[in-house]
């Protein structure tokens, strides 16, 4: 069974389609870096896996339960560390572990479960004295109350610093050998790059990617760019580029012509300018994993 | 079960703030300072009646001024108890372990009514065991007074779970914290506007005679239905006299039934139309 099960899914706020037809299987023991720019509909994706938001359509299924309809049996098998969670209570971190894990109806010690995170010194004070990090760590403790079968992390290095990171990669290393599904949402690449067995990337609402980092590797090795600066751009050339088998995108940038292309049809592509106007240059780059996380997202990062 | 983990976290919460010590603090010195002037000002004409009659005066005497505090109090403590945790991201994080939205609610009103209710009747013990100690030793023994006391404490219980739940219940059908305070403003100066409102209209619709019926929109709004019923609850306790609307109509609804279930309806419907709100809400 997979672990969530996304299908057709659309969300609209008003005006504006935060989610469009998503289609995503996460199996069962996986790590799946959820990778996209800020208001890509990430958080939205997994607002709706934990009935936060309503779909405008379609469905989700956590464990082959109905997000909407078994929202309760889906939240108790699954550890989240929301995005954006606000000040917490007043009380110690050690009674918020508690509350996790009684929310949870799940035996567990909150000292070791803090001791995990590496907050354990802080555990009798108040969390509103806590810094940004250890907020973060005692929210992944709080995620991680009741050993869930499902960890929902979102952008959960936020506020981290390299060593709390560090620690936050651990404890999901840890948690995918004991077979918990990762569901890991940022727009970090690296971050997503060190732990994630498959990553899929969210653009304005739609999934532009989903695939393993060796296989977007070879994406990125397999495709590039090249760019030919032209006197001007003559009509019908941006149609003869797209259609050539292997071209991905065509993009225009003042009088020069930006084509994603697979490295066997640059050739093909130079020839179509050289045939239908004045080529004044002509730059070619083959694309890193970044830059294919880049021209997936429109560049605006 | 899981709103007794929200009621006591919420309840926690608060313990833990200032202004919860401030409020008790208040709430103490309000009712010892009104309830020790009662028995400090009135000790010697209480020496003229009995002593049953002397302790329920104290009761009526606190009555009045505390029970607008606790609305007030209510409003204040209440108001963004859904709403505000909504906009800040708070209600993210308890509905991301396994708590219904009915759970929240719930939670919340358990939680806050209990907030206040402990330095209320905390207070009031204090408050009214004072005043009925300087009225005179046989007072405080009273068992008509003790009868009333109790009773009035029980009510003011009643009190306290009517407006938290009007105020959550206001919070959770609000989108912003502001239209809340809005709502709850509005709710409390339409309290104390309302017999003025029923006697203009009365006077622009040429009622003479006052109508029967008029004592329906006279008791419609909580303060107005409570009184009527916490009056005829005393009275049927005691041989004190309390006046009541109902008094001399008689018309069937003309009855301390009638307010008691508009009293219901105060705690149901404002927060039944929040959770219906609510539940459907995108966070």
């Amino acid at each position: 069974m997979a672990a969530i099960e996304i299908s057709d899914l659309s969300k609209q706020f008003g005006s504006v389609t935060a989610l469009q037809n998503l289609d995503l299987t996460v199996e069962e023991g996986e790590v799946f870096g959820f990778l996209g720019p800020n208001g890509a509909g990430k958080s939205t994706t997994i607002d709706i896996l934990l009935n936060h938001v309503r779909p405008t359509a379609g469905s989700a299924r956590v464990f082959g339960m109905d997000v909407q309809d078994e929202s309760i049996p889906v939240r108790e098998r699954t550890g989240v560390l929301p995005e954006g969670y606000g000040p917490l209570g007043r009380m110690t971190g050690h009674k918020h572990v508690e509350f996790a894990l009684q929310a949870k109806r799940a035996d567990g010690d909150p000292q070791a479960i803090l001791d995990r995170v590496g907050i354990a010194g802080a555990a009798d004070r108040r969390v509103e004295d806590y810094s940004k990090g250890m907020k973060q760590r005692l929210m992944l403790g709080m995620a991680l109350a009741g050993d869930p079968d499902l960890l929902v992390l979102d952008e959960p290095t936020t506020g981290l610093d390299p060593n709390g990171a560090r620690r936050m990669r651990q404890i999901v290393q840890a948690e995918a050998e004991r077979d918990t599904t990762v569901f890991f949402s940022s727009h970090i690449l690296e971050q997503v790059e060190a732990v994630c067995d498959r990553v899929g990337i969210l653009n304005q609402g739609h999934l532009v990617a989903v695939d393993t980092i060796d296989g977007l590797r070879e994406t990125a090795g397999a495709t590039g760019q090249i760019r030919v600066a032209m006197a001007s751009i003559p009509d019908g050339l941006i149609e003869t580029v797209q259609d050539r088998d292997g071209v991905t995108s065509v993009a225009v940038e003042g009088t020069t012509l930006v084509v994603g292309c697979e490295n066997a049809a640059k050739g093909a592509v130079v020839s179509d300018c050289y045939g239908a106007g004045i080529v004044e240059d002509v730059e070619t780059s083959e694309a890193s994993l970044e830059d294919l996380f880049v021209s997936y997202t429109g560049g605006e990062n | 079960m899981s709103w007794i983990a929200v009621a006591r976290k919420d309840f926690r919460d608060a313990i833990r703030s200032r202004m919860f010590w401030a409020l008790a603090i208040v709430f103490g010195l309000l009712s010892i300072g009104i309830g020790g002037a009662y028995g400090y000002f009135t000790d010697e004409l209480a020496a003229s009646v009995p002593a049953s009659e002397a302790g329920i005066g104290l009761v009526f005497f606190v009555q009045s001024p505390i029970t607008i505090f606790i609305m007030f109090i209510s409003a204040i403590i209440c108001h963004k108890s859904i709403v505000g945790e909504w906009e800040q991201g708070s209600l993210k994080l308890l509905l991301s372990l396994p708590h219904t939205r009915s759970d929240v609610i719930l939670g919340k009103i358990v939680g806050r009514a209990g907030v206040i209710a402990v330095p209320a009747i905390g207070s009031l013990v204090l408050g009214l065991g004072l005043g009925a100690a300087l009225l005179g030793g046989s007072v405080l023994t009273s068992v008509d007074f003790l009868a009333v006391a109790a009773g009035f404490l029980v009510a003011i219980l009643v009190y306290i779970a009517l407006y938290v739940s009007i105020f959550v219940g206001i919070s959770a059908i609000t989108r912003s914290s502001s239209l809340a305070v809005a709502g709850s403003v509005a709710l409390i100066v339409l309290q104390f506007f309302w017999s003025v409102i029923i006697a203009l209209v009365t006077l622009l619709l040429d009622l003479s005679g006052d109508p029967d019926w008029l004592y329906i929109p006279q008791t419609i709004m909580p303060n107005a239905a409570f009184n009527e019923l916490l009056n005829a609850s005393l009275s049927a306790m005691t041989e004190w006299p309390l006046s009541a609307n109902a008094g001399d109509i008689d018309a069937v609804y003309a009855s301390p039934w009638t307010a008691a279930v508009i009293l219901l309806l105060w705690i149901v419907v404002p927060v039944a139309i929040g959770y219906w709100r609510f539940k459907n809400a995108d966070l």
